[in-house]
């Protein structure tokens, strides 16, 4: 698994370091600390629309959930084959626009089926990743001491697990299956997110506005609800669209492994069916192509999306 | 910038030397390979491997082959019926010739004298003798079952053997598939142990026509002829199998001339290598000597079955005869197998026709509609509309679940469409797909309902038929059926004096079996093979190929035929080794990596350049 | 600290990680359903009775409880370096041996695609980091990222197709040819021919890694002030960039060089399935087939233990170039 190059960092202007200038009838604190916040979103919003490989991104991904979205609520019948089939291994035509494979079901509704499985799967195992990935960043870069030594030697394991050995020996014994890929990925992936938020909550504990806090009396609860996670978000966020890229290639190499369900492709399972079915030797390229093409266009939107948030969150990249 | 130049210039230089190396090297190499006389050599290409030559711990179909190549039975089987042949023996012992006593107990069997090993010692009854009492003193029990009711087996002289049982039985004429060791080697090894340690490599003192010669682990291994081989002399010298990772490769090399046959191709390349019968390649359909089937969960009777989750409707006969309507066994040879293989009837194949019961009027026919009506007549609908039919009085619905094993995508297929099927009657399945090792649990613990899974038996249908007694719960009995009358019929047939007797009650067993549905048998697929045609002639089919020319198989067979008949096809240059050098796509790389180089040197250069002007 | 407390600093840590992965390592694999025995008497349909099952575990040791019997055998050996037998691949020969003998061939696969990769990675980064926004930053930044999100073996089938199906160039599988009988710089040539595709899909997919990490690092590096005083006081460009921003910018990207060479025996592993190569990949997707415990076991040890190594290696790098990480 390849990990994404993230350079840490954070603006403290998006973060809302300095009081609002000219923002009239405001008197709570709470009301103040909200029109900080629409600010700080508006702006990045704004600087966001610049991007041009982050709008280009943010097009693909949409085109792609509209068609998850339609597959969940069109009809699977095509997939069932005592239903619906053609001739096996049939080139491209009219009825059949992207072929069939060896089994005679269609190609263009096993990748439409397939969007929502390689989508889902890839967005929860980033949540899980990402919710264990921060939470072990966050107690470690805060308590710091002891909990951070600890839980920095469970990431360096992490980081050194073979996943692989893990992934098969989940799916012996859960089965092949979509939780089991779910899983795998969460277990496995944490590592690079736990670090990044680490740093990211070390460089906001030295901040002088956090000290001032913590000697006006600030809780911990307090502490970390209010000035390190609002200034650990953007990060987290950056890192996170990056992870689901991540997570869904896994999952690709995970069902490619056969380690996927049977039953329910995603893409990487219909590159499977296709290259154990010996489409590379028969020339079934209407059978390889598209599942590996729509990947390849989800996979890019996440990091087009993701580096454009980068270049707003990591003012070094930006142009001076 | 005189670096840069360098550097190209050195890249060039090198790119030329590896070229002229590689094409003087593959000049030489044509050269060198006309000038000497080459043995004449077969290459086979498979995609299974060998872990051990060892004739007494052998698994795999290849090994199984080269031990057919390097030992002998007793008896053989027959090239045109897998019947009984004398190997080793010299006839076959009836009571008319003396070779069986009146009451049937003790057998006489003759073996042909002037035998030798391939280290030049006579090849006796004696060996036989020590093969057999070590099978049963030791207790291989891959082959106890071949020598049921033994009293003794002794070598009266070097060209008799006594086999007493303690019932009259047909034993010796099942026949039995041990080959024959020679005492003077087995010998050396002190226990069971010892022998299952030893993989069988090198030399092995062997009696067959060919022996291992050279092994080279998950690459290739070679037989070459055995100088002291006592039968049909072969044509050819060696005999050289190759395994391959994937099947792909294998069919390119078949047809690019660099092995001369390939096993077991799987049927999307079957089907390519169609209709190249002029470029040389001749395709061959085997016979089916597997089958695959689709089993339900029997344990409801016996005392082993307290911890059975089976579903109860599968205890009606009715409720499995519907299934077993509802598959359409033809949809599923014609769309998984690709038309090559046989729709599915008794655990009995039909490759061997002596043994197997044809179903004829009582054949299951494949009707949706039918099975609709069978399960409505017995009062299985579905009381709550949910489109999945309850048990009868409004109980339980009838969800199954059905595990189809991840190793076999044929398997995984059958599953797709008989889950498709039995929603079409109103059954609902939870499919899944699991690794061998989850099912052997589920199957040791009676967690499940259908599975599919299949079975290569022996030629003899005395193991297969075994598994369905009620004693094999537990241990090798797919669904835990228990039959009382079967299972007196299963030793009857095992105390039958003449096959004929025999058949008559195997043929029985069978009907019981097939009328009872603890498991449909979905198909028996074919073995398919290739070979060159135009560089290879003299194969011998075994069995007897049917009207089509189909059925029988090329090689890996139960005997040599084959090897001691083949011969090269005049003129065809087929037998000597060939090479080929360093192929276009390389030269055309390097040839790209050059330009690719001196490109960019070029480039960085202008651009440095352009830099320090700045 | 100090140099020498950060070595040794360094050194026990790996070894700590180093100990739980093998704890780990043995009850991960104990937990699988169905022993290996199991697979080897049903699967293949030979017929071994209880008796002769029982008699098989006990001599693979699989009849003792799990701990301590098992374990403290295990950990035993295992210090020792004897690392146990194959059970189903390669019945009775050593883990270590097997490993040995296919370690070879991924390490040339993976070996020379980290070396191409790196090279033509570095250079184009550099390259499009210098000259930012430039046509060669955005054509080959767009290339870069198309390849990183490409699943490999994608591109291997993809590759295959081309190469070997359509135009016949290249064999589309195996290490050398099955069996072959060549020798001397006739079977060089025949590795390198069924080297090249596996070769080039892998140079490929690890391409835009390391072209982005040297990209962003160089671009971070001209951020830094040290590079505006020199651009002040007027140095020329190129020294610039090859006095101060290249050098600065290069560490990271050899960290993770080194890190990439802890994951070669895993990283391969889709790919060298594409291409039926016979290596570490190729071979443990087998061993976990047939469910060889210590095959499998030994691998995924000398693995782990490969990429702690490493890890520490890139740990003194960075350690050694940057006196800033070892103080405390």
């Amino acid at each position: 698994m390849q990990s994404p190059p993230i350079t840490p960092g954070g603006d403290p202007n998006l973060t809302g370091d300095r009081m609002p200038e000219s923002l009239p009838e405001l008197r709570s604190p709470r009301r103040i600390r909200r029109a900080r916040r629409r600010r700080a979103h508006t702006t990045i919003w704004k600087e966001y629309r610049k991007s041009k490989m982050g709008m280009a991104g943010l097009l693909i991904l949409v085109f792609f959930v509209a068609v998850a979205i339609f597959a969940v609520f069109s009809s699977k019948d095509g997939l069932d084959p005592t239903k619906v089939f053609g001739p096996r291994l049939a080139p491209p035509s009219l009825k059949y626009p992207l072929g069939t494979d060896n089994f005679g079901v269609s190609v263009l509704t096993q990748v439409i089926q397939g969007s929502k499985i390689s989508l889902l799967v890839g967005l929860v195992a980033s949540v899980m990743t990402i919710t264990i990935g921060a939470l072990i960043g966050i107690v470690a870069g805060y308590r710091g001491g002891a909990y951070d030594t600890l839980l920095m030697r469970f990431t360096d394991f992490g980081l050194v697990v073979p996943w692989l050995a893990l992934a098969i020996i989940l799916a012996s014994i859960i089965g092949p299956s979509l939780v089991t890929i779910i899983l795998v990925i969460g277990l496995t992936s944490w590592p690079s997110t736990a670090r990044l938020v680490r740093s990211q909550v070390l460089s906001v504990r030295e901040r002088p506005y956090v000290e001032r806090a913590r000697a006006l009396g600030g809780g911990n609860w307090h502490m970390i609800g209010h000035h390190v996670l609002p200034n650990v978000m953007p990060v987290i966020l950056a890192n996170a669209v990056l992870v689901v890229a991540i997570a869904i290639l896994s999952e690709t190499a995970l069902s490619f492994l056969g380690l996927g369900d049977p039953f329910s492709f995603s893409w990487g399972g219909v590159i499977e069916s296709a290259f154990n079915g010996h489409a590379t030797t028969l020339g079934a390229w209407w059978w390889i192509a598209p599942p590996g093409i729509c990947i390849v266009l989800v996979v890019l939107s996440f990091t087009m999306i993701g580096f454009a948030l980068d270049e707003i969150i990591n003012p070094r990249l930006r142009e001076r | 910038m005189n670096r840069a130049r360098r550097i190209v210039a050195g890249t060039a230089v090198f790119g030329m030397l590896v070229g002229i190396s590689l094409s003087s090297s593959a000049l030489a190499q044509d050269a060198s390979s006309s000038a000497s006389a080459a043995p004449l050599t077969f290459i086979i290409g498979m995609t299974n491997n060998v872990v051990t030559f060892n004739p007494l711990t052998a698994i795999e179909t290849p090994e199984y082959e080269v031990n057919g190549m390097q030992y002998n039975l007793l008896f053989g089987f027959a090239q045109d019926d897998m019947s009984a042949v004398p190997e080793i023996a010299a006839e076959i012992p009836t009571k008319e010739n003396g070779g069986l006593s009146e009451d049937g107990l003790t057998w006489t069997i003759k073996i042909k004298p002037g035998l030798k090993w391939s280290d030049g010692e006579p090849l006796t009854a004696n060996d036989v003798a020590y093969t057999y009492n070590l099978i049963i003193d030791e207790n291989f029990s891959a082959f106890t079952s071949y020598l049921p009711f033994t009293d003794s087996i002794t070598a009266q002289d070097d060209t008799t053997l006594i086999w007493k049982t303690t019932k009259p039985s047909i034993a010796p004429l099942i026949p039995p598939w041990i080959y024959i060791l020679p005492e003077h080697f087995w010998s050396q090894f002190k226990d069971k142990d010892a022998i299952k340690k030893y993989d069988g490599f090198p030399d092995q003192v062997t009696s067959g026509p060919f022996r291992v010669t050279e092994w080279n682990k998950d690459e290739d291994w070679t037989l070459e002829v055995n100088p002291n081989w006592w039968g049909t002399q072969p044509t050819i010298d060696r005999v050289i199998f190759k395994t391959y990772s994937n099947e792909e490769t294998m069919v390119q090399d078949l047809e690019s001339g660099a092995i001369d046959f390939a096993a077991s191709v799987p049927v999307d390349l079957f089907e390519s290598l169609q209709g190249m019968e002029d470029q040389g390649i001749t395709t061959n359909v085997g016979g089916s000597f597997s089958f695959s089937q689709m089993s339900f969960n029997q344990c409801y009777v016996q005392k082993d079955c307290a911890g059975s989750t089976g579903h109860p409707a599968l205890k009606d006969v009715n409720v499995r005869m519907a299934v077993a309507m509802a598959i359409n066994k033809d949809q599923l040879v014609d769309r998984i197998l690709g038309g090559y293989g046989t729709p599915g009837t008794t655990i009995v194949v039909p490759t061997t026709p002596f043994w197997h019961w044809d179903p004829a009027d009582l054949t299951i026919p494949s009707d949706i509609e039918g099975a609709n009506q069978l399960l409505d007549d017995n009062g299985y609908v579905d009381s709550n509309g949910d489109g999945i039919r309850n048990m009868p009085g409004g109980g339980e619905e009838l969800n199954f679940r059905f595990i189809v094993r991840t190793e076999s995508p044929d398997g995984v297929k059958a599953g797709k469409l008989i889950a498709g099927w039995l929603k079409q009657i109103g059954i609902g399945t939870d499919t899944t797909a699991v690794t061998d090792a989850k099912l052997i649990d589920a199957w040791y613990a009676l967690d499940y309902d259908l599975y599919i899974w299949g079975w290569g038996p022996d030629p003899d249908p005395d193991f297969i038929l075994s598994t369905f007694t009620t004693e094999q719960c537990g241990s090798w009995s797919d669904t835990c059926f228990s039959n009382e009358d079967y299972d007196k019929l299963y030793d009857d047939q095992q105390a039958a004096t003449t096959p004929d007797e025999r058949a008559a009650i195997v043929k029985q067993m069978q009907e019981i079996v097939y009328t009872q549905i603890p498991e449909v048998v979905l198909w028996y697929d074919n073995d398919l093979q290739a070979y060159r045609s135009d560089r290879w002639t003299g194969f011998q089919l075994q069995p007897t190929p049917d009207a089509n020319g189909d059925g029988g198989y090329a090689l890996f067979q139960y005997g040599t035929y084959s090897y001691e008949n083949i011969q090269p096809v005049t003129g065809s240059g087929a037998g000597t080794a060939t090479s080929s050098g360093a192929s276009a796509g390389l030269w055309i790389a390097i040839l790209a990596g050059i330009a690719v180089v001196v490109g960019i040197v070029v480039l960085v250069r202008r651009r440095g350049s352009d830099e320090d002007r700045a | 600290m100090g140099t020498r407390g950060y070595i040794l600093k360094k050194v026990f840590q790996a070894f700590l990680t180093l100990l739980a992965v093998i704890v780990f390592n043995f009850f991960l694999f104990r937990i699988l359903p169905a022993d290996p025995v199991d697979i080897l008497t049903r699967g293949a349909g030979a017929k071994l009775d209880d008796a002769e099952k029982a008699e098989l575990r006990a001599s693979y040791g699989l009849d003792k409880p799990l701990f301590p019997g098992q374990f403290m055998d295990f950990m035993g050996d295992t210090l020792r370096g004897d690392l146990g037998q194959s059970i189903i691949q390669r019945p009775g020969e050593d883990v270590t041996a097997i490993f040995g003998e296919f370690m070879w061939p991924t390490f040339l696969l993976v070996g020379v695609s980290t070396v191409l990769s790196t090279v033509i990675g570095i250079f184009m980064g550099i390259y499009a980091g210098w000259r930012r926004n430039g046509k060669f930053d955005l054509f080959s930044m767009g290339f870069s990222l198309v390849l990183y999100s490409m699943p490999e073996f994608w591109l291997g089938m993809l590759l295959i197709l081309l190469f070997s199906t359509t135009l016949g160039w290249f064999p589309s599988s195996g290490r050398a040819t099955v069996g072959g009988v060549y020798t001397g710089t006739a079977a060089v040539a025949d590795i390198v021919n069924h080297l090249f595709l596996p070769a080039l899909t892998l140079t490929l997919a690890y391409l835009g890694e390391y072209y982005l990490v040297m990209r962003s690092s160089l671009l971070d590096v001209l951020g830094e002030d040290y590079i505006t005083t020199a651009r002040a006081k007027g140095v020329r460009e190129k020294w610039v960039l090859r006095r101060h921003a290249v050098r600065n910018a290069l560490l990271p990207t050899i960290t993770l060089i080194a890190l990439s060479f802890g994951f070669v025996l895993g990283g391969a592993i889709t790919v060298e399935v594409v291409f039926g190569y016979k290596g570490l990949g190729g071979l443990t997707y087998v061993a976990l087939q047939n469910r060889d415990f210590p095959l499998l076991q030994g691998i995924f040890l000398i693995s782990s233990a490969t990429v702690i190594a490493m890890n520490l290696v890139a740990d003194l790098i960075y350690g050694y170039f940057d006196p800033r990480v070892r103080e405390a």
